[in-house]
């Protein structure tokens, strides 16, 4: 069952009026011939939902109120009997615009005298970690150091300087977006949402409308068609539930259009990063300054915080004494950005890790090893945040890459192979707890509001249910979210839950389990130590004496009863979210193997091999779906997927066929490697995966046709017609 | 551009809509009976495989008031022998019927291997020729296999029927010389000299999937050493499908070497008149054009060898 | 219309402006058939139609009298009634979100009709127009080339 699949018996359709411009006052909107369309129920503009919202900045308006800031905003919706009578109600408003200067470019955004997107952004409340810079676009600042930078550069054999552009992207999630919102005659509002964070949504949702919790209620369908980190955050619910205040109850479903989903959902942050590298003539890096600039579109969503993870990986995962990295978040009047599986790794990978294959280049230094002679290991200070690394399985990442990918081996000319690695942190701290009910049957239940994204959160969380109670698999469900019932989590995202929701189901399991062992050492006459339970039955040790869960239970009580186990994960981390060093950090490296076609520029890729360090695998075939699906889809955007936007700031290609991601036949043969840095507090050592798999893939692809061309891009999609072009030019200055 | 400002104020509608409130619906049995719902209705829509009709209409382009289903007339998908030599091709032959018939293959491989690199396996299990030409996209994959072919197009109207080379059958981009009335109803290909070699190429960046940035095939006929005849027709760099007679010129009653196909193929580049669009550069459509062109022969002629 | 679906007999007032899917998940409830583009070009709706696979949000609701349709819960609805593809898709872990999955596993089906021993290439041409966007398309592969080598052995 997904959003689209659920029914409502009076559900009425919802569709969205959508700004034309990207940057306008509106100075009038008429609404009256909507209105009088018969089966129109309701046309709602932004002065009849004021409120804003937004986790990391208030900036958000469910609708737009004085004007609009990019191509696609929600301007006015209508809520009819059917989708056909809503379209053409939509088609009905009439819209006067005042457009103003439009900013389309993050580095046209940040130089002074820019036209102000935000006006009152000094005004808005956001998040601690984030810093505004009032009366400017630049809605968040952050700054990592270590060291001394400028000694380190002095220090220097060589120092490297170069800049590098990230593109926009999107992320292509196969089911589109939707919802429905439905208020009750007691005021309470009810969403069924496919969102990756239903909790964080509430809270998100309450504090924009001044409402308590318990005044929300967010349900989230079992099933929700792909995330990647753009099913967060506020997207077609506030509008739904805008209409549903004026529709006397009635539930009002959205469901996207695919080309709403390209131009108006979410994108990824573009970005563009200068970084320096300050090296010793044997290759040891001693300094590195990275600068990056992240376009986060016409509202901030998680911009801040994407910038923040950028910076916090804005070096690289290697031991370097002397660090700065500085990151701006930048509204521009472009289409919002914000979480992409990576969540800003991407883009300062893109610059890290080309520019280390640059330095190798010209010191001429193999770039395995220029890699492994600074990379991170067991016990090396976080060259951003300064914190001391444990389990770090880095090294053996680049190693079994390295190998996978048959490195050494001769290749025919056009063909070559590049690699990249990074660490990435989780969002820290963050909670999440649960509840373990067991049933007088001997089944359990595993109360979450971890959201099925399609990462197989239900199958580990029931996992660890089972081997902590000693249950069989077929006797676990897992419950969909629900604010109402199930407790708290701070979001499926950040690759923390299988850690975060891991460690609270088994918690909550092993406080079940205890409960039945007190239960049941009473009726066997034997110590709760000496108690085990496999396969649902409960044995002494040293004897043949046992029982069932389920007669343990019984026995206790006759007319019937739940055992409860609950469980809490916070980290013991001060702080407030995002603000702390990292609970865990994951590491991987990727290496493809591609050849050129030098007359055409077309890329076809023979092979990955992915190494990737998860802590403990508690799912290995799980482990290998996301790194097959995060290889394929880092393929796609460092060789496919470009954003093409006309000189108005309108998205040209928002449809498959022109915005390209990889088909069965563009995915090539790939190796997925597990390595296994146990960690001590995570469940059963187990970190996390999902963002790594995406990060290193685009820049890998990079330094794939360097080694296989010579051609050195600085930015992406590497298309047939870019490449084809910096072909030419290189031949032309050859002969020249 | 980076940043823009225009001062006036625009009253905006939103974009075109996409889901009609209501829609006319005929199944006409017979061409006849089409025939005369065309006549009497200026807003029918002919509708085959729907593959590019309904894409069209979902995405705001056309809007018809009545959509016309000749998929129920009988007698127009058939694959096989013409009466007038040569093979017939129905209009309403689906891409997969195409791609998959053993007498295209062996006869035409070119025009299998077009209809294989058309859209997916289900778009073709609808798709029609007819449907493919007559949308008239200046990319149609089916267009340059048949016109190198030299292709002929056979329509029917009220006022009876006619023929003409199918390399006349397009007008200008989503346009054909069809009046509003009249159908397509089969492809005759003629069967090519003796001698005659055949290769179709699509460039586009992906493996598969992909509308071409540039499409191309040739049928070369040979006299010995000397090619006798070249029909080189290029898509996607034109209004619509083109041949590239001067090209063809460059080569006729010469012996096919390296050098002459490397001036052909730089001949065909320049003679092209492609645009810039979100597929691609008209510059970087012409660099195409040329690998394309010298690859087709490389392609063509290395079923000489393999003889 | 009077047409067939997974063998049952149906019949419905159609209206040209809904299509196949329209009816497959509105009119009929059967909601395993998904949306993605309504454009034929992701092939989350694919259905056979007639024997051949087919986008069916393509097909109008107008055009279906006499047609036989098989969605995906025509292949197996229950845990002990499951095509081999559906169950080779289960083990080899070829399914993450799932979206794609019913379009998927009925293009394969229609696909492994005609072509009962593909190879890989084959199976990966086959399925081009089904993007994917969470497995990266290898364990769907293997899963296809499984559930071909079981009815291979089933109907021996």
């Amino acid at each position: 069952m997904y959003i689209d699949d659920l029914r409502f018996s009076d559900v009425l359709y919802g569709k969205i009026l959508r700004s034309p411009q990207a940057h306008a006052k509106i100075k009038r909107i008429d609404t009256s011939k909507a209105k009088s369309l018969p089966g129109v129920r309701a046309v709602v503009t932004g002065k009849d939902a004021p409120f804003r919202g937004g986790e990391a900045i208030r900036d958000q308006p469910f609708l737009a109120v004085d004007k609009v800031r990019c191509v696609g905003e929600v301007v006015a919706a209508v809520a009819a009997d059917t989708k056909e009578i809503a379209e053409h109600a939509v088609w009905l408003i009439e819209v006067e615009y005042e457009p103003l200067t439009a900013i389309l470019d993050v580095m046209e955004a940040v130089k002074p005298n820019a036209p102000l997107i935000h006006e009152e952004m000094h005004t808005y409340a956001h998040m601690p970690v984030v810093t505004v810079v009032p009366h400017t676009n630049i809605c968040s600042k952050f700054e990592f150091k270590q060291g001394d930078i400028e000694k380190g550069f002095r220090e220097s054999d060589y120092v490297f300087e170069d800049t590098f552009r990230f593109p926009t992207g999107h992320h292509c999630q196969i089911e589109p977006f939707g919802a429905v919102a439905q208020v009750n005659v007691n005021g309470k509002i009810t969403v069924w949402v496919a969102n990756d964070a239903p909790h964080r949504l509430r809270k998100d949702i309450a504090d924009a409308m001044g409402i308590p919790f318990e005044n929300l209620r967010v349900i989230c369908p079992p099933f929700m068609g792909g995330g990647f980190g753009g099913k967060g955050g506020l997207k077609v619910e506030t509008v739904c539930i805008a209409l549903a205040m004026h529709t006397n109850g009635r539930p009002v479903k959205i469901v996207l259009d695919r080309d709403e989903v390209f131009m108006a959902s979410l994108m990824k942050h573009a970005c563009v990063a200068t970084v320096k590298t300050g090296v010793k003539k044997d290759g040891t890096i001693v300094a590195t300054h990275a600068k990056m600039y992240y376009d986060t579109g016409a509202y901030a969503e998680k911009g801040p915080t994407v910038t923040l993870h950028g910076c916090e990986s804005g070096v690289g995962p290697y031991k370097v004494p002397n660090t700065l990295v500085e990151g701006y978040t930048v509204y521009t009047n472009n289409p919002v950005a914000g979480a992409l599986r990576g969540y800003g790794l991407p883009q300062s990978s893109w610059a890290h890790e080309s520019m280390i294959d640059m330095i190798a280049d010209k010191l001429g230094i193999n770039q395995i090893e220029m890699r492994l002679k600074n990379a991170l290991e067991e016990g090396s200070i976080n060259p951003t945040r300064g914190d001391i690394l444990t389990s770090v399985g880095l090294k053996e990442c680049i190693r079994r890459t390295a190998e996978a990918i048959e490195w050494n081996k001769p290749r025919p000319p056009n063909r070559g192979v590049g690699i990249a690695c990074e660490y990435k942190a989780t969002k820290t701290p963050s909670g999440s707890s649960a509840f373990v009910k067991v049933e007088q049957d001997g089944s359990a239940s595993v109360i979450t509001s971890s959201v099925e994204v399609g990462q197989g959160i239900k199958t580990i969380l029931a996992q660890i249910t089972c081997e902590e109670l000693g249950i069989p698999l077929d006797r676990v469900i897992v419950t969909s979210p629900d604010t109402d019932y199930t407790p708290w989590d701070a979001s499926c995202t950040a690759s923390r839950s299988t850690f975060h929701m891991g460690n609270a189901v088994r918690n909550a399991a092993k406080d079940a389990k205890s409960q039945i062992l007190a239960i049941a050492g009473t009726a066997l006459n034997a110590d709760p130590e000496d108690l085990q339970i496999s396969n649902g039955e409960i044995h002494v040790r040293g004897s043949d004496k046992k029982m069932t869960i389920a007669e343990t239970i019984r026995g206790k009580w006759r007319s019937g009863l739940t055992v409860l186990g609950r469980g809490t994960y916070y980290p013991e981390i001060q702080g407030t979210m995002f603000s702390a060093r990292s609970i865990f950090y994951m590491y991987g490296a990727q290496a493809v193997d591609l050849e050129v076609d030098p007359e055409t520029g077309k890329i076809k890729v023979h092979k990955v091999a992915a190494a990737h360090d998860v802590g403990k695998a508690l799912n290995p075939m799980a482990v290998e779906g996301q790194i097959e699906g995060g290889v394929v889809q880092g393929l796609g955007t460092g060789i496919f997927e470009e954003v093409l936007y006309d000189d108005k700031g309108k998205m040209m290609n928002p449809n498959f066929r022109d915005y390209r991601i990889p088909t069965a036949v563009d995915a090539p043969e790939i190796t997925s490697i597990i390595v296994e840095a146990t960690h001590d507090e995570g469940p059963f050592g187990a970190k996390g995966i999902g963002e790594m798999t995406l990060v290193s893939t685009p820049t890998a692809v990079g330094n794939a046709i360097y080694n296989a061309t010579g051609i050195r891009l600085k930015e992406l999609p590497a298309t047939p017609e870019r490449l084809l072009k910096h072909l030419k030019e290189r031949t032309s200055q050859v002969e020249a | 551009m980076i940043s823009y400002k225009a001062s006036l104020v625009l009253t905006v509608k939103t974009m075109a809509i996409r889901r009609p409130l209501e829609l006319q619906y005929s199944e006409p049995p017979t061409l006849k009976e089409a025939f005369t719902i065309l006549t009497r209705d200026q807003g029918a829509r002919i509708l085959a495989g729907g593959t590019d009709v309904i894409v069209s209409m979902r995405e705001g382009k056309i809007a018809p008031s009545h959509i016309v289903n000749i998929k129920r007339i009988s007698g127009l998908d058939r694959i096989g022998p013409s009466t007038r030599g040569g093979l017939s091709i129905g209009a309403l032959a689906t891409i997969g019927s195409v791609e998959t018939s053993a007498i295209v293959r062996n006869a035409f491989p070119m025009v299998a291997e077009a209809a294989h690199q058309l859209g997916s396996l289900p778009v073709r299990n609808r798709a029609t020729v007819g449907g493919n030409l007559c949308n008239s996209s200046p990319s149609a994959d089916m267009a340059p296999p048949l016109i190198a072919l030299g292709a002929i197009a056979k329509i029917s109207g009220p006022k009876g029927k006619r023929s003409v080379k199918l390399e006349d059958f397009f007008t200008g981009p989503g346009k054909t010389l069809l009046s509003k009335t009249e159908i397509i109803t089969e492809i005759r290909i003629p069967t090519p000299p003796k001698d005659s070699f055949s290769a179709f190429l699509k460039h586009g960046p992906r493996q598969c999937m992909d509308i071409a940035t540039v499409n191309a095939a040739l049928l070369v006929t040979m006299k010995g050493k000397l090619c006798e005849d070249a029909r080189i027709v290029l898509g996607a760099v034109a209004p619509i499908p083109m041949r590239a007679k001067k090209a063809e010129a460059e080569i006729r009653g010469k012996p096919i070497d390296d050098a002459a196909v490397r001036r052909v193929a730089e001949i065909a580049a320049h003679e092209c008149v492609p645009i810039s669009d979100v597929r691609g550069s008209a510059n970087y459509r012409r660099q195409i054009v040329d690998v394309l062109v010298r690859r087709l022969f490389g392609k063509a002629m290395g079923s000489i060898s393999s003889r | 219309m009077k047409f067939q679906v997974n063998g049952e007999q149906r019949e419905l007032d159609a209206s040209p402006i809904k299509s196949l899917l329209d009816v497959l998940r509105e009119d009929l409830f059967l909601t395993g058939t998904k949306r993605g583009c309504d454009s034929g070009e992701c092939g989350a709706c694919t259905v056979i139609m007639n024997g051949k696979a087919v986008n069916s949000c393509l097909v109008l609701a107008t055009e279906l009298d006499g047609s036989q349709i098989i969605t995906i819960e025509g292949l197996g609805r229950s845990a002990g009634d499951l095509h081999p593809l559906q169950k080779a898709f289960i083990e080899k872990g070829a399914v993450q979100c799932g979206f794609c999955t019913p379009g998927i596993i009925m293009t394969a089906k229609a696909f492994l009709d005609t072509n009962p021993e593909p190879t890989e290439e084959e199976v990966r041409d086959a399925i081009s127009g089904n993007l994917c966007r969470c497995t990266g398309y290898t364990k769907i592969v293997n899963a296809i080339l499984t559930g071909a080598e079981e009815v291979r052995r089933l109907k021996h």
